[in-house]
């Protein structure tokens, strides 16, 4: 399939739009679906993440703690990762 | 009880005390497993060489950073990585834990003993891809490394910090001359490195137990990355034994390190390059296989003393096929090194071994190297047998031959059997400088020429018997003085003539 360039240059813009605004996204991974104000009082802990939309996600097997994600940066403070840091320096 | 509460009692203090600390990690996702390598996306800020650890504990090194993807060469057991794993970059290159304790010990290429002995404890790390010093903390080669192979130490000699190639067909002898190289080095205060790469493990075997039996292993320490593993692993071997020889450099030592072979090497990166989809030149390698080799033999060097001493000594080993060293792979390390030691299938078959085709071997720095006495000797000798290689050429044709050519013919004859040298029985120089003083004043003469073998081992008996005095004041004074030499025609001669009378 030829695509003509000019579609192909929006295409490629869009995209990478699409992409700047979904990197922007910081991501909250928590163990129970946190309330707005525990959603800014952990944000407000962590001045190097700053971002317009925050989004919640919640994964039970983190036992306790969150993970905050935004791009490819992630800040690990779950009880999941303090045991396998313990387990790892056990074995 | 009383120890529980305490124990308890200590446990929470702990708690109390520990900070967490926050750390920020790089992170990102496996998309795609090939070969042994990775494809992932994330990891916006991790940088080329950088190592990274997958959720399964397997690490792995960026060796690919394009806009979409990531490419990760996976150091250890790929099959555990699963698809959407999440990767964490650590943060810092590819490096390799060194210590003085590596000594008599074999690692894998990062760093973890293999020998099944205990596990090497140590506080230093070196990187694994450093550039090589530059031309300021360089000194110019002119120490000799003596091999203990004749023909190697008079024809084509090595210096300490020097490249020189051993190159030849599969069975022609390439791993003994580097193995009797490492046994010579015995207290001559020289670290020597095995770096096997893509062997079979049957011959690391063999090459380890032959070094401990000849009291070598305790100087050695060898790297292997066999051929069951990753072709990550065998990639990195050479670039590792690198870095650990440039831990002992720096330390003033001067080191010995053996590549064994870099032709495969060479297929090891082909492999992963072709796995990234980089574009295939000639003989499908990728286009910077001449600087893979070329900045690892780069690290080769003698540093001045200004800067600390110690000295890195290559012999890198290229297998070719049929004999051809115009293909890619050889050509260019040709090009890479100060010479090479040219080994032929048809000489070994004829019993000449080492199988060197003195012809097309050469030592392009080693020459300021050699000693001023084993100039003396190999001088007329190197001569002596180019002429006999032209003339042997050409009297075929001939049937009445001058009586100059017939002399020169029958000492070149000689001399090439003079060559010949047992594996695994490395000669001491002084040794070496007596032997080859015979032959240069003309002793061989009157010894038939299958004799000659049966006169040396003689020669050599005699001399590890009555002469080892003889020998050390030729090793010291490294110049065959007047007096040497009637010294040396008094020792010499009676064995000639008792060897000739019968």
């Amino acid at each position: 399939m030829r695509l003509d360039p000019r579609v192909k240059e929006r295409l490629k813009q869009t995209f990478t739009k699409e992409m700047s605004i979904h990197k922007n996204v910081l991501t909250i991974v928590s163990v129970y679906a946190l309330s707005s104000e525990e959603k800014n009082a952990i944000v407000l802990k962590f001045p190097e993440f700053h971002s317009t939309t925050i989004e919640n996600e919640v994964d039970p097997t983190l036992l306790g703690g969150f993970i905050l994600k935004q791009g490819s940066k992630a800040v690990d403070l779950s009880l999941r990762f303090v045991l396998q840091t313990l387990q790892k320096k056990l074995v | 009880m009383k120890a529980v509460d305490h124990y308890i009692q200590q446990i929470e203090r702990e708690i109390r005390a520990s900070k967490q600390t926050v750390k920020t990690d790089e992170v990102g996702i496996v998309q795609e497993i090939r070969d042994g390598v990775v494809l992932a996306t994330g990891l916006d800020h991790a940088g080329f060489g950088e190592v990274v650890e997958f959720a399964s504990g397997v690490k792995g090194y960026i060796i690919d950073l394009t806009e979409e993807f990531v490419g990760i060469v996976v150091l250890g057991d790929y099959l555990a990585i699963k698809s959407g794993e999440e990767i964490k970059a650590l943060n810092y290159t590819l490096s390799v834990p060194v210590s003085n304790k590596m000594m008599g010990r074999v690692v894998n290429p990062l760093g973890v003993a293999i020998d099944g002995g205990e596990a090497i404890v140590s506080e230093k790390m070196n990187p694994v891809e450093k550039v090589a010093p530059s031309v300021v903390y360089r000194k110019p080669v002119n120490v000799p490394l003596q091999t203990g192979i004749k023909s190697i130490d008079a024809l084509f000699p090595i210096g300490r910090g020097q490249r020189e190639l051993i190159i030849g067909d599969r069975g022609t002898g390439k791993t003994t001359i580097a193995i009797d190289t490492i046994i010579n080095q015995k207290g001559q205060d020289v670290i020597c490195i095995y770096c096997g790469i893509g062997q079979k493990n049957a011959k690391m075997a063999i090459v380890n137990e032959l070094l401990r039996k000849q009291g070598a292993l305790e100087y050695t320490v060898v790297v292997s990355a066999s051929a069951s593993d990753p072709a990550s692993l065998q990639y990195l071997a050479p670039y590792s034994a690198s870095a650990i020889a440039e831990f002992f450099m720096a330390q003033g030592k001067d080191v010995l390190v053996v590549y064994d072979d870099l032709s495969k090497h060479a297929w090891a990166y082909r492999q992963v390059s072709l796995i990234l989809r980089r574009p295939a030149g000639r003989e499908a390698y990728p286009g910077d296989i001449f600087y893979l080799h070329s900045r690892l033999l780069e690290r080769a060097c003698r540093v001045d003393e200004k800067y600390g001493g110690g000295s890195i000594t290559a012999l890198p080993i290229i297998e070719t096929l049929e004999g051809d060293v115009s293909a890619y792979i050889p050509t260019n390390v040709i090009s890479i090194t100060d010479g090479q030691i040219f080994l032929e299938t048809d000489l070994f078959n004829a019993g000449i071994r080492p199988a060197i085709n003195i012809g097309i071997s050469v030592s392009r720095v080693g020459g300021n190297a050699q000693t001023k006495a084993m100039k003396q000797v190999a001088g007329k000798l190197k001569l002596e047998l180019a002429q006999y290689r032209e003339m042997a050429a050409f009297s075929q044709f001939e049937s009445d031959l001058d009586e100059d050519t017939k002399r020169l013919l029958d000492r070149g004859a000689k001399v090439t059997q003079l060559m010949k040298q047992d594996k695994n029985k490395p000669y001491k120089l002084g040794e070496e400088l007596i032997v080859l003083w015979a032959a240069n004043k003309g002793f061989l003469d009157t010894v038939s020429p299958q004799k000659v073998t049966d006169f040396e081992s003689i020669l050599l008996k005699e001399i590890r018997l009555h002469a080892t005095e003889l020998a050390h004041a030729l090793e010291k004074e490294k110049v065959i003085s007047p007096t040497l030499e009637e010294k040396l025609q008094a020792f010499v001669k009676p064995i000639v003539d008792g060897f000739v009378s019968g």
